[in-house]
Formats: structure tokens, C-alpha cells, sequence
């Protein structure tokens, strides 16, 4: 009787210990995946806002009239020799629907379109789920006159591409760019 | 039981050890994003300090060119190229921080010297003027060379003023003698009235933005401001006292001044203030170019033998070689 006891004893001990491995176990799958996916989203913000930050910084490179063609919340067109190659580029940024980045879960993530003439560039999500433009002119008030604009300000909403404990991580990026060449 | 618990501890052990280690690569690799992305934007900005930094040597030495490396900046270091006319000068500027490095490539156009329109010999602008001139003192609208010869452009006025209440005071007040000396436009005296609007205190302040060298109170014998072939901008803030002084180019005075031996100057001399200016002559002192008094009270003294010679010559020599101060960014690549 005493053995079998052992036995029982024994058994659910190990079965404890068993159980505690397992959940160690799930506990560390489920940290690491939260955090690959926090650095995941902190590196696509900063890719993001680097994008943008080359190339709106040239706005009006080598050119001699009004830098933008358009200036919406949502896109931005702009003239500017971007490669330095002694001709005038157009570089257009605009989000594409919700529904093409199809490669993800997140739901609400888009694809943020750079158009250089006439080429696409479509890369991936990268989970921007929104972006605003603003425009600013030289006394940092808002405009919508595309020959005033002096500051163009980017925000940009970042979330992370896979569900994180039934959630998407979520990251906020501004920055207020002041092309020179303006 | 004792090696099963040690089998199991290891377990435990490992397990932690992983999720630790894979944490901290984790933040680590976050900590390098931020970094990578501070020093971006650090580089940016350092090679961008680099450009204005030059700028300004630009601004004061007008001839600058050539490489300048390794400069320290903020942590990190800037490589400065400056090429080019004036015309179209291109700085670049290669910033270096950490691992990253950033280029910005600038190229700016300087911006010509504003010189006034010249209207007379000797331009006086004043709400009251003194005359105290004896000796033999010559004034000549007629256009000379800088060698005294005949110049090729028409005449203008010996002496311009900007009212007629001035013109009348002149030819009223100076002696018949040195009246006949005043030649130019129209014949003697030659003193007429133009109201040319020029905001003399503004062109005063671009031209002593532009100066190549500044001068205090003081007396300045055997010197020289500017040659021939490289004339200058001279400021002189304060009274001045030139003795046997030679000057090109142009010449702002910000106070009385007074010539005495063998001052001669070739451009534009402009005595100004914002109160009252006393310009006195003693000797044999000459100005070819043009000579303008701005002030409320104007007072004009002169004793042995003193000219006043409009030169398109010494004009047209510091327009042509006087270079201002001021650029114009023509494009900024970064």
C-alpha cells in the first residue's frame, strides 16, 4: 500500500513538475514571439520613417518652380531630383488599401506605395495601419497652398503584422521634416 | 530522486537561460535600432553644421577653397570640399559618426556687391550742412581715369545734393575761387539738386556685412586698403584719421574722418552717421571714384589742395572685383 502511495506520490509530483516545464516552456514561446514582434514593429517604424525622411528631404532638389504637386493627408507628390542624375523626378507617397496587404493577419495594415515616375514600388506592409500629412508653411501654420509649403509633418500609425496575446502591438512616429530646397 | 532533481533544475535552468538570452539579444537588437537611427540622423546633422560652419569661413575669407578633413564635431567628425567659382561654388561635407556616415552636397552662388548708383562726384545727403572750404580744392563731375586722364562716360554734377534748399546754400556759401572749381554736368559751379532715394543706412549696413576689414577709432598712417588688383570693403567705425593712406574699392565711415598728406583713395568713399559727420581734408588728398556724406548735420572743411574726381574707372573696378558676403543656397542635397 505504502508503494503504491510512493508511486501516486511520486507521479503527481513529476506530473507537477512535468506541467510547470510545459508552461515554462509555453511562457518562453509566447515572451520571445511578444518580444520579436516589439522589435519587429520598432524596426519597421524606423524603415518607415526613414523612407520618408530620404526623400522628403529633398523635395525641390534641382527644381526651380513649386516642389509639390500634391498634398493631401493621405499622399504627397513631389518634384525633386532624387538620384542626382541631372533630371527632375516625380516621387509619390500614398496608401494602398487595407485589403492588399493579404500577406499578414493584422487586418487594418496597408501598404505604403513610392512611386518614382513612373515606377511602383510596393513594398511590404510593414504594419502601417495610417499615415497623415500636414503641411506647414514658413510661420509653422497650416496650408494647403502647395507653393507656401516650408514643413512637411509625417505621422505615422505602426502595428504589429501578427496578433500578440490577442492584440496588435501599436507605435506612433512623427516628425516634422524642413526640405531646404523649399 | 537526487538525479532526477538535478536532471530537472538543469532543465529549469536552461529554460531560463534561453528566454534571458533571447530577451536581452532582443534589446539589444531595439538598442541598436535607436542608436542606428540617432546616428543617421546625428551624421545628417553634423555634415550639415559642416556646410554652415564653411559658409561663414566663406563669408569672411572670400577666396576659400580646397579640402579640409577630419574636423571634429559633436562626437563625431566632418570632411569639408569646397569647389567652384563664385558663381556656383559646391561645398560637400562627408560626416562620419559611429559606423554611419552622411553626405550633403550644397551648392551656393554668391551674391554680387550692391554698389550705389553714383549721381555726382560728391553726393551730399543732410538736413543741415557747414561749408568751411578754402586752399585749392577741385571738384569734377567730368569722368577720369584713375590716372587723372579723361574718363569715357558722360558727366555728372561736381556736387549733388538732395534739396534745393542745399544747392542754393552751396553756390552761395563757397568762394568764388573754389566755386569755379567745381566742375562737371552743366558747367561751374556745378551743383546740382537729386533725389536719388536710397536708403543710405541700409546699403551702409550690406556693405559693412561684406567688409573685408574693419577699422576702429584711431589714426592710420602709410596704410593701405586694397591694391589695384584685389580692392577691398573697409569699414571704419569710429572718427578716423588717414595720413599718407592709399585705398581701392570702397570705403564706409561711420564717423567723422579726416584726410590730411597724401591721401588718396580710388571707389567709393561713404561717410555716414546717424547724427552729425564732420569730413575734413588738409593736404594733397584725392578721391577718384565718388564720395557720399549721409548724416543729419553734414560739415565739410578743407584747407591745401584737395580733389574730388568722378571716376568710372575706380567705380567699375570695385563692382567688377568686390565680392559681398552673402550667398544664395542654389541647392542642398542631404
Amino acid at each position: 500500500m505504502n508503494i503504491l502511495l510512493d508511486i501516486l506520490s511520486s507521479s503527481f509530483i513529476g506530473g507537477m513538475i512535468m506541467l510547470m516545464l510545459f508552461n515554462l516552456n509555453v511562457f518562453q514561446s509566447n515572451t520571445r514571439f511578444a518580444s520579436d514582434s516589439e522589435l519587429q514593429l520598432h524596426q519597421n517604424a524606423k524603415t518607415l520613417a526613414e523612407i520618408l525622411n530620404h526623400d522628403l528631404r529633398k523635395a525641390g532638389y534641382l527644381y526651380d518652380s513649386t516642389a509639390f504637386a500634391q498634398a493631401d493627408s493621405e499622399s504627397i507628390s513631389f518634384y525633386a531630383d532624387i538620384d542626382r542624375d541631372g533630371t527632375t523626378d516625380m516621387i509619390s507617397f500614398f496608401l494602398g488599401d487595407s485589403s492588399e496587404a493579404y500577406q499578414t493577419t493584422n487586418p487594418k495594415d496597408r501598404i505604403l506605395y513610392r512611386v518614382v515616375n513612373n515606377d511602383t514600388i510596393k513594398g511590404p506592409s510593414l504594419g502601417l495601419t495610417k499615415a497623415r500629412f500636414s503641411y506647414l508653411d514658413e510661420i509653422y501654420a497650416p496650408t494647403t497652398i502647395l507653393s507656401d509649403i516650408k514643413y512637411v509633418k509625417a505621422e505615422l500609425w505602426v502595428e504589429s503584422i501578427e496578433q500578440v496575446n490577442n492584440n496588435y502591438l501599436f507605435t506612433y512616429w512623427e516628425m516634422t521634416i524642413n526640405p531646404r530646397n523649399l | 530522486m537526487g538525479r532526477a532533481i538535478i536532471i530537472i533544475l538543469l532543465g529549469f535552468s536552461i529554460i531560463t537561460s534561453f528566454i534571458i538570452l533571447k530577451l536581452n539579444a532582443n534589446s539589444k537588437e531595439g538598442l541598436n535600432t535607436t542608436v542606428d537611427h540617432y546616428e543617421n540622423t546625428s551624421a545628417r546633422l553634423i555634415a550639415n553644421s559642416g556646410v554652415e560652419i564653411y559658409l561663414e569661413k566663406l563669408r569672411r575669407d572670400k577666396d576659400l577653397v580646397g579640402n579640409f578633413s577630419n574636423i571634429n564635431l559633436d562626437g563625431g567628425q566632418y570632411s569639408i570640399s569646397i569647389a567652384g567659382p563664385d558663381t556656383f561654388r559646391t561645398i560637400t561635407s562627408i560626416a562620419t559618426l559611429g559606423g554611419t556616415t552622411h553626405t550633403s552636397i550644397v551648392e551656393a552662388r554668391r551674391f554680387p556687391v550692391k554698389l550705389p548708383k553714383i549721381n555726382a562726384a560728391v553726393y551730399i545727403e543732410a538736413d543741415t550742412l557747414a561749408l568751411n572750404l578754402n586752399g585749392n580744392m577741385h571738384i569734377d563731375g567730368n569722368d577720369h581715369l584713375m590716372n587723372g586722364t579723361p574718363g569715357p562716360e558722360s558727366s555728372l554734377p561736381g556736387i549733388g545734393v538732395d534739396d534745393a534748399t542745399d544747392s542754393s546754400f552751396i553756390i552761395n556759401n563757397v568762394k568764388p575761387k573754389i566755386a569755379g572749381d567745381i566742375d562737371g554736368y552743366g558747367g561751374t559751379p556745378s551743383v546740382w539738386t537729386i533725389n536719388d532715394n536710397i536708403d543710405w543706412l541700409a546699403l551702409a549696413r550690406e556693405l559693412i556685412f561684406s567688409a573685408d576689414t574693419t577699422l576702429v577709432t584711431g589714426t592710420y598712417t602709410q596704410a593701405s586698403f586694397g591694391t589695384i588688383s584685389q580692392p577691398i570693403i573697409t569699414f571704419v567705425n569710429g572718427n578716423v584719421d588717414f595720413t599718407e593712406a592709399t585705398g581701392y574699392g570702397v570705403m564706409v565711415i561711420n564717423g567723422n574722418a579726416n584726410m590730411s598728406g597724401n591721401f588718396k583713395y580710388y571707389g567709393i568713399v561713404i561717410v555716414y552717421d546717424q547724427s552729425t559727420i564732420r569730413c575734413q581734408t588738409i593736404g594733397n588728398n584725392s578721391i577718384y571714384g565718388a564720395t557720399i556724406l549721409v548724416g543729419k548735420e553734414v560739415s565739410i572743411e578743407s584747407q591745401g589742395n584737395s580733389a574730388f574726381y568722378y571716376s568710372s574707372e575706380a567705380i567699375n573696378l570695385a563692382k567688377l572685383k568686390l565680392k559681398s558676403s552673402r550667398f544664395e543656397i542654389v541647392s542642398w542635397w542631404e
